[in-house]
């Protein structure tokens, strides 16, 4: 099980490519090859979230990046989620476009009863269409929680003295489908809307607030 | 970039490597929740209306009942233990995880209804009483005390006595705008993204994970800021997930009514709620006691919504005065 693991962690992580970016195809510049983005919203609580890519092109258009988002709350890096990904321009005709993106991500979450750490990975197709100062397109992806440790506290323990601290594969996945779009303000600056729901994989439970909704603020330089 | 990715697998490999040698499924039984009765024949446990629940009893069978319901619908009992003091008050103390929660059998979802709850105590008292003169007392907490009064709406004949402890209302509507005001969510507050944040981790359709998810998500009952009151965490065995969603969802789609006859019973019950429950308070009590026509009311003094736990030593005096009345 243990190679199972780490063969999808493997896998995903080889991807390598940025997920948080919004990215417009059209607006990329050869001089302008960095991108920092900003993205305020809801996505599993209000998070922010900030992001750094860097665009290339072999044989198509890709841009590859990082990502790290934080919910709101107190207690500033109990919680947190950190994406290592990219998307790549697989079709391109008459400014219409189809983007495929892939991440690994590797996630903390600590309350008063557990700590976990939990990698996993992220895939989705972008379709749309682009212009150099716009674009808008529908997303569709699925977010798996691949491999996951649980690490629990005194108070869970007392609860249940049984309760095993360990790794568990897997522990969940949601489909998200969506829209987005944005638009250059200037040669520099994007600003850009993501707008859409969650499912739970399978028949599972779906979240509390099965919706995303991020404002993104763009910087190329 | 190559050089961050080799850094992020590696960490990963290595966190897995090290952490632990354990790479277990949620789904397994006995690693995130307790073994429930029908998979552990250790815990003490009876068969009535087709279901196996987990019980305990106190004190001299041939005494009054004293039966203590859970909240939830979907906690247990183990918060509710101090209650077993009642024994020594002359009261033959039954305890039962309800259908689906804590110790007892699980579920599935389609079986639940409200009458559900019902018939169980039902069950549950004629499994226990001895002689048809054996005074029936019913004691309950939050959904518990719904559960009590849904039971003497209709067997007034049966109940000598009602020890009610904050029931969020008797009727569908007051008790959804109960639930809405303990729920109230902080965009920005911990408490709030932690329980949402948690959705992105863990989903499942199957109990032991649901379980184990509504355990982490209930430390929202006793995180700071929460409305109900309580200083910090209580003990229980397992949330019943899939009892409580069922459950309030049942009731959402067809409302209940626990008052259709409670003004036939005219024996005086004992109604607490605490003085620190944010989303309770005494125009709450007072509405919802008022379906009773004999009522002590009572607010007890330095505790929220989980009295018998957290406020024992201003709950038992009363509860104690007012049970020697009726026993």
């Amino acid at each position: 099980m243990k190679h199972l693991v780490m063969a999808i962690l493997v896998v995903t992580a080889a991807a390598e490519a940025v997920h948080s970016q919004n990215i417009n195809w059209r607006s990329l510049d050869e001089n302008q090859r960095n991108t920092v983005q900003l993205n305020l919203g809801y996505d599993y609580g209000v998070t922010s979230q900030l992001g750094y890519s860097r665009s290339f092109t072999i044989v198509r258009p890709l841009v590859v990046g990082v990502d790290f988002s934080v919910p709101m709350g107190s207690t500033l890096l109990d919680d947190f989620k950190v994406r290592i990904g990219g998307q790549v321009e697989l079709v391109e005709t008459g400014g219409f476009s189809v983007t495929v993106k892939i991440a690994s991500n590797f996630r903390r979450y600590q309350t008063q009863l557990v700590r976990i750490v939990s990698f996993g990975s992220d895939l989705g197709v972008l379709a749309g269409y682009y212009t150099s100062s716009w674009y808008a397109a529908g997303e569709f992806g699925f977010d798996k929680a691949v491999a996951t440790h649980l690490r629990h506290s005194d108070i869970m323990k007392a609860s249940f003295p049984g309760i095993r601290d360990a790794w568990y594969v897997p522990t969940g996945g949601n489909y998200y489908f969506g829209i987005q779009g944005g638009a250059s303000l200037g040669r520099s600056f994007d600003v850009s809307l993501r707008l859409g729901r969650t499912r739970a994989q399978m028949h599972d439970e779906g979240a509390v607030v099965p919706y995303y909704a991020q404002v993104g603020f763009g910087l190329k330089f | 970039m190559k050089n961050l990715l080799r850094v992020f697998l590696a960490a990963a490999m290595v966190a897995i490597t090290v952490t632990s040698c354990d790479i277990l499924e949620p789904e397994d039984p006995g690693l995130l929740v307790p073994l429930t009765v029908d998979e552990d024949p250790s815990l003490p446990s009876i068969a009535v209306n087709g279901t196996q629940l987990h019980s305990e009893t106190f004190g001299n069978p041939d005494d009054p009942l004293l039966v203590v319901l859970h909240g939830g619908p979907g906690g247990d009992y183990r918060s509710l233990l101090n209650c077993n003091k009642f024994s020594a008050d002359g009261f033959f103390v039954v305890f039962y995880d309800q259908r689906g929660s804590g110790l007892s059998r699980r579920h599935n979802r389609e079986i639940y209804t409200t009458q559900l709850f019902i018939d169980d105590l039902d069950a549950v008292i004629k499994y226990y009483r001895r002689r048809a003169d054996q005074k029936v007392v019913l004691l309950g907490q939050s959904w518990g005390a719904m559960l009590a009064t849904a039971y003497v709406n209709e067997h007034p004949d049966v109940v000598s006595g009602v020890v009610m402890i904050e029931p969020g209302g008797f009727t569908w509507p007051d008790a959804e705008a109960y639930v809405e005001r303990c729920r109230s969510p902080k965009v920005f507050d911990e408490t709030s993204n932690d329980y949402l944040y948690l959705d992105q981790i863990i989903t499942g359709s199957d109990h032991i994970k649901l379980d184990y998810k509504a355990a982490l998500q209930g430390a929202a009952d006793y995180s700071d800021g929460n409305k109900v009151g309580n200083p910090g965490p209580y003990p229980f065995w397992r949330k019943g997930a899939v009892c409580g969603f069922a459950a309030t969802d049942y009731a959402r789609d067809h409302s209940f009514d626990f008052t259709t006859r409670l003004r036939q019973f005219t024996t005086k019950v004992l109604f607490t709620y605490s003085e620190l429950n944010e989303a309770y308070g005494r125009a709450h009590a007072q509405h919802v006691s008022s379906a009773y026509p004999n009522v002590q009311l009572v607010e007890i003094k330095g505790t929220g919504h989980e009295i018998p736990y957290f406020g024992w030593d201003g709950f038992y005096p009363v509860a104690s005065a007012y049970l020697n009345t009726i026993k």
